[in-house]
């Protein structure tokens, strides 16, 4: 998967008129709960059949935080 | 030390009755219930007043020390129960381990049951996503809804103490019902 189509993919979940970038701030949108991680973990297990708990996120602030749980898949 | 409680809606103080009444109406919480209306506040104080003479609805708030997190409900549909959830807060990314964990607390200290029906409107994505992810059996579908059958067995029911534990430290775990307060945790 691409970084972009991934921030395409995260855009969706978050429901985001804006652009988000691999620094977005993911803690200052309202729409970062636990349905979104939930979302997200689901997008790793389908497309990357990586299996994440909630765990794994965390410490995690920004897209690119997320990317790094990807070991690699999203380039 | 962390302190999660689970309070049943009869007992309830007037800020709790206030803070559920204003997320039952959130337009978030009303897209995936299937009852979508905007209630009065008389109509909530009426509905928590009827749960107090009947067993058939339950309904929790959950709290993480004095926040409310969320509301797991129970109705009995013949022999089992259909869980239904909503949540409150909006800063926590583990509320839905903490919602699995007091869902599994409820059905086996009040309700005995080890198992329950979650029925998800396909308009629900992220928790449908999250059932499908888990592996939750399917029980019935149509064109809105999907309906799950969950089972819960103790070392479930470990793996999501381990798992909160991992989240949010140290807790402790308390019901507390009309009758009395159980200290779980």
């Amino acid at each position: 998967m691409t970084i972009k189509s991934f921030l395409n993919e995260l855009e969706e979940i978050l429901l985001s008129d804006d652009e988000l970038t691999l620094d977005s701030d993911l803690t200052a949108i309202e729409e970062w709960d636990s349905l979104a991680v939930m979302s997200v973990m689901s997008l790793f297990q389908e497309k990357l059949s990586i299996v994440l708990t909630t765990a794994d996120f965390k410490n995690i602030k920004t897209p690119n935080d997320i990317i790094l749980l990807s070991k690699g898949k999203i380039a | 030390m962390k302190k999660i409680i689970i309070k049943d809606f009869t007992l309830l103080n007037k800020n709790e009755q206030k803070i559920v009444f204003e997320a039952r109406n959130s337009k978030k919480v009303r897209a995936f219930c299937l009852d979508e209306r905007v209630i009065s506040f008389d109509e909530h104080l009426a509905f928590l007043k009827s749960l107090k003479h009947t067993n058939d609805k339950k309904y929790y708030l959950i709290l993480l020390d004095d926040e409310c997190l969320c509301v797991i409900n129970f109705i009995k549909m013949g022999e089992k129960y259909n869980n239904g959830i909503y949540k409150i807060s909006k800063k926590h990314i583990f509320i839905m381990d903490i919602i699995v964990l007091c869902t599994q607390m409820i059905l086996n200290h009040i309700l005995n049951q080890n198992s329950c029906i979650f029925e998800i409107l396909r308009k629900n994505k992220a928790l449908l996503n999250y059932h499908l992810m888990q592996k939750t059996p399917i029980y019935t579908q149509d064109d809105t809804c999907v309906t799950f059958l969950g089972s819960f067995n103790d070392d479930y029911v470990n793996t999501q103490i381990k798992s909160t534990k991992s989240l949010i430290g140290d807790f402790t775990l308390n019901i507390k019902t009309p009758n009395k307060t159980i200290e779980i945790l």
